[in-house]
């Protein structure tokens, strides 16, 4: 077992952050993982990806994930701009930040309305990133709730982690697909 | 515990659980998360050591050769343009025969400007006279630099050791990485020992002016030290199986399906993950290649790439250049065995290779080598660049 998983988002947007507390909590489900970016030039509102292994066994490759089973769009106006698809395994799955989504074999959420509702913003944004892995791992029924809400407080202390808490608890309930979602 | 964490992180587990005393520390990326983190355990009083901020990675080398000298366990950390400013003083380390641990987190050097993964930073410090090691993967990083302090401070050895890693690639990378106990780690890594100290009331001198013959002789006993340094790394790894038994290092290198190789890839760092994967999907087409990774560039464990010799063919991977020359490894290895050797320098600057990279290379190797003009040095670019315009002198006009 090998699941490879690719975060589109950009520069601000806790990408990394996706992509590295999914790592953690997989770590605490006693499953081996990796997480690492492709660092660029990183500015504020610039195209970024990260990727995310998770396995039962170590983790050999250090190169960035070209096959993804799961992208994950933070910010789908990505999805005009670059080609966050790219790559996609056959049969791979898409979660979307989205509130409608006609892409094939994809998920759903609208994570920015989310943030908003909950009062998940900073300097301005919502902040979705988190909200986002609350669909992954419903969607890909590996990683638990638990241990997210586990890595998510040991990452972040006080009203940001208890509002994340909140964020991926819904976002879990929420998320909508073009397949029916295992209850 | 078993926990997610970068190499950087792991790095800084390591010095924290070596009980180091002094850090001297000037942030450079790829490097600086780990003394930031070290900064954050000394705020939250998880560690003793004086971290002192410095002007310039030259003060940073200060500051921990002097700490050591002073016969404190000292710890620092850089890479690229940073390494190049140190470069001064860290000759300056193993000459006065200071045990200390540098981490280097890899990166290209400029002029122009690159902040990406390249092992050249690294690797122009090889005749520098430091124990040389570089880790494959996270958990190798946190091994090597905790071994790291034992090896320096070994009485046979008394040199300073760098471990290189990946910039981003490993220092950047998230993953679970084992760390022992601190009664474990005690019981491995005893109290710092070293037969002189600078101590104001009794002073020594220190790195005075050497005439010829004492100079050289000097530099003699730093040859040796680090040729004997091999049968101490091995002791002190298989002496490291009690408190973490998932490694092996009782030897200095590592092999990968070598048992049966015909022919033999060789690297260091964390790109060996990827070559694995390929090796083993060449392998069930019937391609028998196997895998040797270098861990220690100082000392160059001989007798283990001695065994290249076995096998029909050998292909040296750098992520380094000596530029006109070659991989610094290809020439290494070109100096030890008596085959043939082809040389490819690819993944400079942040180039990214995968497994069909991998595949690609090996393949184009395995028909020349059946040719017998497997031999000299080749640039490798990945697929996706389909044309790589070179500027020549003679182009311009």
């Amino acid at each position: 077992m090998l699941i490879e998983i690719r975060f589109h988002g950009r520069g601000g947007q806790g990408v990394v952050t996706a992509a590295e507390l999914l790592a953690s909590a997989a770590g605490l489900d006693g499953l081996w993982s990796s997480a690492f970016p492709i660092y660029g030039a990183e500015r504020r509102g610039a195209p970024i990806e990260a990727y995310c292994r998770i396995s039962k066994e170590s983790i050999r490759i250090t190169s960035p994930v070209e096959n993804p089973d799961f992208v994950v769009v933070i910010d789908p106006t990505l999805l005009q701009i670059v080609n966050p698809l790219r790559g996609l395994k056959p049969g791979g799955v898409i979660v979307v930040n989205s509130k409608n989504t006609t892409l094939e074999n994809s998920y759903y959420l609208d994570a920015t309305s989310l943030a908003k509702e909950i009062g998940l913003v900073k300097s301005g944004w919502p902040m979705t990133n988190l909200i986002m892995l609350g669909a992954l791992i419903r969607v890909m029924g590996v990683v638990s709730m638990d241990s997210l809400i586990k890595a998510i407080r040991e990452e972040f202390n006080g009203k940001v982690a208890e509002l994340n808490v909140q964020g991926v608890k819904l976002a879990y309930e929420r998320v909508k697909g073009a397949v029916k979602i295992a209850a | 515990m078993r926990k997610v964490m970068s190499a950087n992180e792991a790095v800084a587990n390591a010095v924290k659980l070596a009980r180091v005393g002094v850090v001297g520390i000037y942030p450079i990326t790829p490097q600086t998360t780990v003394i930031e983190k070290l900064a954050e355990m000394k705020a939250e009083g998880e560690i003793d050591a004086d971290i002192v901020r410095v002007e310039s990675e030259h003060a940073a080398m200060g500051v921990t050769l002097g700490a050591g000298a002073a016969g404190v366990r000292s710890f620092t950390a850089t890479g690229s343009q940073g390494l190049l400013y140190m470069h001064e003083m860290v000759w300056w380390a193993s000459g006065s025969r200071v045990p200390l641990v540098m981490m280097v987190g890899t990166r290209a050097v400029g002029a122009p400007w690159n902040i990406w993964n390249e092992n050249t930073d690294f690797m122009s410090e090889r005749d520098s006279g430091w124990i040389m090691a570089f880790a494959s993967n996270p958990q190798e990083a946190f091994d090597l630099v905790l071994q790291g302090f034992r090896i320096s401070e070994d009485e046979r050895v008394f040199l300073p050791m760098m471990v290189g890693m990946d910039g981003f690639i490993l220092t950047h990378m998230k993953t679970n990485v084992y760390l022992p106990s601190q009664e474990e780690v005690d019981a491995f890594l005893p109290p710092r020992r070293q037969p002189y100290v600078i101590d104001p009331e009794a002073p020594i001198g220190m790195g005075n002016i050497f005439p010829p013959v004492e100079y050289m002789k000097l530099r003699h006993s730093i040859h040796s030290a680090i040729q004997s340094a091999e049968s101490v790394i091995k002791e002190i790894g298989k002496d490291y199986e009690k408190i973490s038994p998932f490694n092996n290092y009782r030897t200095l290198n590592v092999k990968y399906r070598m048992e049966d190789a015909d022919y033999a890839l060789v690297l260091m760092g964390a790109w060996a993950g990827d070559a694995m994967e390929a090796i083993d999907e060449l392998r069930e087409k019937g391609i028998n290649i196997g895998m040797l990774r270098i861990r220690y560039l100082r000392p160059w464990a001989e007798s283990e790439i001695k065994e290249l010799e076995n096998v029909k063919g050998i292909l040296v991977m750098d992520r380094a250049t000596s530029l006109g020359r070659g991989g610094p490894l290809y020439l290494e290895v070109k100096a030890t065995v008596r085959n043939q050797v082809k040389g490819v320098v690819t993944g400079l600057g942040g180039v990214l290779l995968n497994k069909e990279d991998f595949k690609r290379i090996i393949l184009k190797f395995l028909k020349e080598a059946k040719e017998e003009r497997s031999d000299g040095v080749e640039w490798y670019y990945p697929a996706e660049v389909e044309k790589v315009e070179l500027r020549n002198p003679k182009d311009v006009e």
